[in-house]
């Protein structure tokens, strides 16, 4: 029986009616074919009416193999043939093989009472495809998405059932639902045990995503296999949907303002005296030669009998410039990957910090991928998040010439953080002789680059 | 439900195992699975007390494969059948203590099933059938609950894990630095499914039984077409089961053996079942005969069908003997060479012997849809079948004989070898044993020719010996099989000290006196009498006509001697089963499982589905091709014209749906909808009103609006909870639905009408309806909670309001 959360299997379910339906008719008809005297000891209408039923039975076959390999053509799709499913449960399997036992049983042991015992299990069978099919009819299944979510963190799916039949309810509907994405796929369920008529059911599934970027939502697929368990009935409602996987985000340490200002000087001055805008006052401490003695503060040095300073600490952001740079060989392998997952996470984990602590600093990103694109702090950062999600990595991704452009333009006052999936050797010779007007933070997306200044939630 | 599943599983395992006693015939160890599915139900599902370690249960396993396996090959029971069903049953026991998964529950209903199949296989009576019914209909429920049982399982499940994903006590760590290379986007995404259980939803409902009783009838009823309609194109003769003639697998009590013990057969003529049907007809004419009246030409009082000819007698126990089973075989000819016979068409219930009965004096004969032929023993004229498959079906089989002749010899058997010459098996069959039979011999001489007689002839002899036996009086009919001295041998305790009993003592003391006045005589079973039943026309022999009679060589001829009494005639007749609506139904039951399920074949199912469904579509075809060809030379006949009549109004009718789904059908959601269908959807709404057309007037119009919702309501399968509703509330929320606006379970009426407050607040802004939700709910309340009920200036207004927010509503709705 497929389970409720099944991850492994993506594949299509086997047409076993269609494959039935073909077998069936095109032994039908080589009986037919090679019987000549058939129409004279049947009857000619039983010729004809088990010939018209041969071919149609090999034609509504064939309509659902071709449905099943290729359920997107459109002639497909119009004739609805991609939309009923059939399978057989291990449940299913096992009583099939006892049917079968029972039935060849009798044949070879000429006994009338094991093709009864055999009818009697038939019987059950047939009505369990026939219930599961009634349940699916006039019923129709709805998603309603949120439309981003972030990797990580749990997402809850709605999924509305509405069954439209006028007197049957629908028992042990599960709507399947799938989800694709270029490196990840997954399919949940939400099982509605009853569904009245004429009513609906709004359940939801749980879903925790992996992969940034977009997933693409559907078909939903209503199962039953209600009563006995022994087949399963699909339909396949058209209901698609996108959903937009933001970047992971991590922690950015307390290494990465200090650090960050030591490399790059300007971020970060000390005075003893008050600046002109937002300077505040961060801590008294001792009195070192060269201190100016107007910031002597003399009622702690009373108290403490030597000589105290007052100190200031410049606490406006500057300008942070963040090239990330998704760079990947045309043959990636998974370390390739790993670097441009986590140089976008750590992208995105920076614009979540600046957003936090430096509201009036501006922050520009750009991606260096497949395309280039920029995002500023004017822009939504859902924007950013979006572009940060959809970015991807490509052999032709170089940092260099943006990072020149770029040091051409900014300010003395602003800084530069490059950000590379490119291993760190590679990416150290490439910007050596880039010019630094200002300081530059060049960092590999490694572990050892990355780890003092990035911690990712998570990581195992 | 929990209890309720484990209820009727282990019901179910305990009606399999019932049934497989019943069919095996013994109690243990099939039936020791009830006591001890009891046992297991508490011990192990309710109490917890006890159940099985795998591994423990896999060295029973072990063990119960190496006991069967001791079965198969130790020769104490009857087939390896036999073994198999036990088998089943050890594994049975194992399942039944092992602690219960899902896969559990399924492989004991797995193991139900196949002990019901292993008894199809050991019994054919229509008692089993029934049983298989009640079987049907548990093992359907059970499945059912148990599909259900398993979704619940599975809310349970996803709930804990849920809970276990967020639970508070699990706080994510918070790694300090990137230092392991598997990240998190490296795996999949991680999906958790839910179930949605509308918590008023009552699992074992009313109508959950019912649609459970829907679906076995259905089932039984497609199951009945499958079993009708599956050809009995039987493959090969497969006797799998090693049962033989020597080796009954099943014995059908018939009340005929091929040697005869004496008082074997008494309890055996008490029996009512059915063992044969006979008709015949004359071969010339087809004409059906009258088989009475046929016998009685043959120069029987009732009908003889001759089966098993005894010669040899010792010690109580009457054997065919060496010279009548190794004399030379011969095949009978299939058909006769003349028209001028009689066809006796046979079928005969399933029993343990190869012999073939007829009414003598056949000269061709065949089985039905069999390879195998009819072959005959020369010196007894017996037929046997040329296979050795016996005990497993109904036998259908044709017989043809001479018809009798005015006025000439009774059509003794023939009954002559070729290898041995007459003296030989006069001498066969005159032997007497040794010893023991000294005062029966000097009571035959004495009887056969007494005192005052002159020198009789051996005919004359027969009578007295006869007469003697049936007529004299000093000898009575019974079935009572109590012995009066068992030291001396059973025909002469009949003789001289019980002097009554049955006719295989008659019989045997008429053959043993004759032998001992020195003719030839022999002993044959088989059946004699029967009933014609009215309702099928077939003359049917029942086990009570189980008869047992003698073959005198008198003159040169075989002739038949039957000295039991005509009170035997009477005994039987009061064996008759009696009258009554219970019985009738049981006789008829027995009559229809015997002959539409055990014995039907493929001859009965060409002539009762096959053709007449063949000659059916034939002739509609041929109606067809008629009517088409007089169409076209311009002259039809009635039936052609009401036909074609009804035709066109059919096509019609289709051509009216059709429309009606591809043109006006469309046109309903556009609004422009023609006048006529206006005014049937009208009259429809009228008759059969909807939800939202239900109020609580007083009327018969509103009366009986509601009991019709109510009705609908019921067959959709709503609790009674549910079903306590009230209509303007209900019409309410079907306008908040059309919007998009759904209660949660959760949620009371007035929480829902405030959380949805945004939405119906900007579509009745416009109008003087602000309010209306509000004061609907409040009145809702007073009605479905306070038990009220609105005064009719009420009521219609809150009609009239209603009305207005539709119509509102749907403008906008519209315009949208």
């Amino acid at each position: 029986m497929a389970g409720l959360a099944s991850t492994d299997d993506y594949s299509r379910p086997f047409p076993l009616l269609g494959a039935t339906a073909v077998f069936s008719g095109a032994g039908l008809l080589i009986v037919l074919k090679r019987s000549p005297s058939f129409a004279e000891d049947w009857g000619e209408a039983s010729y004809w009416v088990l010939f018209a039923a041969s071919v149609f039975l090999m034609l509504w076959g064939l309509g659902q193999l071709l449905a099943s390999a290729k359920p997107d053509w459109r002639w497909t799709r119009f004739a609805n043939w991609n939309r009923n499913r059939m399978a057989v449960t291990r449940e299913g399997m096992a009583y099939i093989g006892i049917m079968s036992v029972m039935f060849i049983g009798s044949i070879l042991g000429r006994t009338n009472m094991l093709m009864f015992v055999f009818a009697m299990m038939i019987g059950p069978w047939v009505l369990n495809g026939w219930i599961a099919f009634s349940m699916l009819r006039r019923t129709n299944a709805k998603r309603t998405l949120p439309q981003r979510a972030m990797a990580g963190d749990m997402v809850s799916v709605e999924i509305e059932v509405e069954n439209h039949k006028w007197l049957l309810g629908s028992w042990l509907l599960a709507a399947r639902d799938r989800a694709v994405h270029a490196r990840d796929r997954f399919q949940a369920s939400a099982l509605f045990v009853r569904i009245p008529a004429r009513q609906s059911r709004r359940g939801h599934y749980f879903v925790r995503f992996s992969q940034r970027g977009e997933y693409s939502f559907g078909p939903i697929e209503l199962t039953t296999h209600f009563p006995l368990g022994l087949i399963e009935r699909g339909l396949v409602c058209q209901d698609m949907g996108k959903l937009i996987v933001h970047p992971r985000v991590g922690r950015m340490t307390s290494r990465w303002r200090s650090d960050l200002w030591n490399a790059t000087e300007l971020a970060e001055q000390r005075q003893m005296r008050a600046g002109l805008f937002d300077d505040e006052f961060q801590r008294i401490r001792e009195y070192r030669s060269g201190d100016n003695p107007k910031a002597i503060h003399w009622r702690t040095t009373a108290r403490r009998g030597e000589l105290m300073v007052r100190e200031y600490q410049q606490t406006r952001d500057r300008d942070l410039i963040l090239l990330v740079e998704l760079w990947q060989p045309a043959q990636p392998v998974a370390s390739d990957l790993d670097r441009v997952e986590l140089a976008v996470s750590f992208a995105a984990s920076v614009l979540y910090e600046n957003l936090r602590q430096s509201r009036e600093a501006r922050l520009r990103i750009i991606i260096i991928g497949a395309d280039t694109v920029a995002w500023d702090h004017q822009s939504s950062m859902e924007l950013a998040l979006d572009q940060l999600a959809l970015a991807e990595a490509a052999p032709g991704a170089d940092v260099r010439r943006t990072l020149e452009e770029t040091m051409q333009r900014i300010s003395s006052s602003s800084r530069v953080v490059v950000v590379s999936s490119r291993p760190r050797s590679d990416l150290r010779a490439r910007t050596r002789e880039v010019m630094e007007p200002v300081e530059l933070l060049c960092l590999s997306a490694e572990a050892r680059d990355l780890s003092p200044y990035f911690a990712l939630e998570g990581l195992v | 439900m929990t209890t309720v599943l484990q209820v009727s599983l282990y019901g179910l395992v305990m009606l399999g195992s019932g049934m497989l006693a019943f069919a095996e015939g013994s109690s243990f160890p099939d039936a020791f699975t009830i006591p001890l599915a009891i046992l297991a139900l508490f011990v192990t599902e309710r109490w917890k007390l006890f159940w099985l370690r795998v591994s423990w249960a896999n060295v029973l396993g072990i063990a119960a494969f190496v006991l069967a396996g001791w079965e198969l090959s130790s020769g104490q029971i009857e087939a390896r059948l036999l073994s198999l069903a036990h088998l089943l049953v050890y594994l049975t026991w194992i399942v039944l203590f092992l602690s219960k998964t899902a896969r559990m529950y399924w492989t004991l209903c797995l193991l139900a099933v196949l002990h019901v199949a292993v008894g199809a296989v050991l019994t054919s009576t229509g008692i089993f059938g029934a049983l298989c019914g009640m079987f049907l209909v548990l093992a359907v429920w059970t499945l059912t609950l148990f599909t259900l049982s398993r979704a619940r399982e599975r809310y349970a499940a996803e709930d804990q894990m849920l809970f276990t994903k967020h639970g508070e006590g699990e706080a994510p760590a918070e790694p300090d630095r990137v230092s392991v290379v598997t990240f998190l986007w490296n795996q999949n995404s991680q999906p958790v499914s839910t179930v949605q259980i509308d918590p008023r939803l009552r699992w074992i409902s009313g109508p959950f039984a019912s649609g459970v009783l829907a679906n076995v009838v259905l089932s039984a009823l497609v199951g009945a077409l499958f079993f009708m309609f599956t050809p009995r194109i039987w493959v090969g003769s497969f006797a799998a089961f090693g049962e033989g003639p020597d080796q009954p697998l099943r014995i059908l009590q018939s009340g005929f053996a091929e040697e005869v013990r004496l008082g074997d057969i008494g309890q055996i003529l008490e029996g009512t079942q059915t063992v044969m049907e006979v008709r015949m007809f004359d071969q010339a004419t087809d004409q059906p005969l009258d088989i009475a009246e046929h016998a009685s030409r043959l120069g029987f009082d009732e009908p003889l069908f001759r089966g098993s000819v005894m010669g040899e007698y010792e010690k109580g126990k009457w054997r065919v003997g060496t010279t009548g089973r190794n004399d030379n075989l011969k095949t009978v000819p299939s058909s006769p060479t003349t028209s001028d016979v009689v066809r006796q068409e046979f079928r005969v219930e399933p029993m343990d012997s190869g012999i073939l009965f007829a009414m003598p004096q056949h000269v061709a004969g065949r089985l039905e849809h069999r390879l195998s032929q009819i072959i005959e023993r020369r010196l007894t004229a017996t037929l046997y079948r040329s296979d050795n498959i016996t005990g497993r079906e109904t036998l259908m089989y044709t017989i043809y004989s001479d018809k009798p002749r005015p006025g000439g010899d009774l059509p003794f058997p023939r009954g002559t070898h070729p290898s041995l010459t007459l003296r030989n098996e006069v001498e066969y069959y005159g032997l007497l044993p040794e010893r023991g039979l000294e005062r029966l011999q000097s009571l035959a001489r004495q009887v056969a020719q007494p005192p005052n007689a002159a020198t009789s002839t051996p005919t004359e002899k027969a009578q007295r010996l006869v007469h003697f036996l049936r007529d004299s009086g000093e000898f009575g009919y019974t079935l009572d099989m109590s012995i009066k001295d068992s030291k001396i041998d059973a025909v002469e305790d009949f003789l001289f000290n019980r002097k009554e009993g049955h006719c295989e003592y008659f019989a045997s003391a008429l053959a043993l006196m004759l032998r001992a006045v020195e003719i030839p005589a022999r002993l044959v079973s088989g059946f004699k009498g029967g009933d014609v039943k009215r309702s099928t026309g077939y003359f049917v022999v029942l086990g009570r006509h189980a008869h047992v009679w003698v073959e005198a060589y008198l003159n040169g001829n075989w002739r038949v001697l039957d000295a039991t009494p005509a009170s035997r005639s009477d005994s039987v007749k009061s064996l008759a089963p009696k009258s009554g609506l219970f019985n009738t139904l049981a006789n008829l039951f027995a009559d229809t499982w015997s002959h539409s399920v055990v014995g039907l074949s493929f001859s009965e199912q060409s002539s009762n589905l096959y053709t007449p469904l063949k000659e059916l579509a034939q002739r509609m075809w041929d109606t067809f091709h008629e009517d088409i060809d007089n169409m076209a030379k311009g002259k039809l006949s009635d039936d052609g014209k009401f036909l074609l009549r009804y035709s066109l109004l059919g096509l019609l009718l289709m051509a009216s749906s059709v429309s009606w789904l591809f043109l006006v059908r469309p046109r309903r959601e556009t609004g422009s909808r023609s006048g006529w269908f206006v005014r049937c959807r009208r009259f429809l709404s009228w008759l059969l009103p909807r939800e939202a057309a239900t109020n609580n007037g007083d009327g018969w119009r509103s009366r009986w609006s509601r009991w019709w919702i109510a009705l609908l309501r019921r067959l959709r399968g709503e609790s009674a909870e549910q079903r306590v509703r009230v209509e303007f509330y209900e019409r309410f929320l079907r306008l908040l639905r059309s919007a998009g606006l759904e209660p949660l379970p959760t949620q009371t009426a007035r929480e829902f009408v405030l959380a949805s407050q945004p939405t119906w607040s900007q579509r009745l802004a416009e109008q003087p309806l602000a309010s209306v939700p509000t004061d609907i709910v409040a009145r809702f309340y007073r009605v479905r909670f306070g038990g009220e009920s609105l005064p009719p200036d009420e009521l219609r207004q809150l009609e009239t309001q209603l009305r207005k927010m539709e119509q509102h509503w749907h403008r906008q709705n519209g315009q949208g």
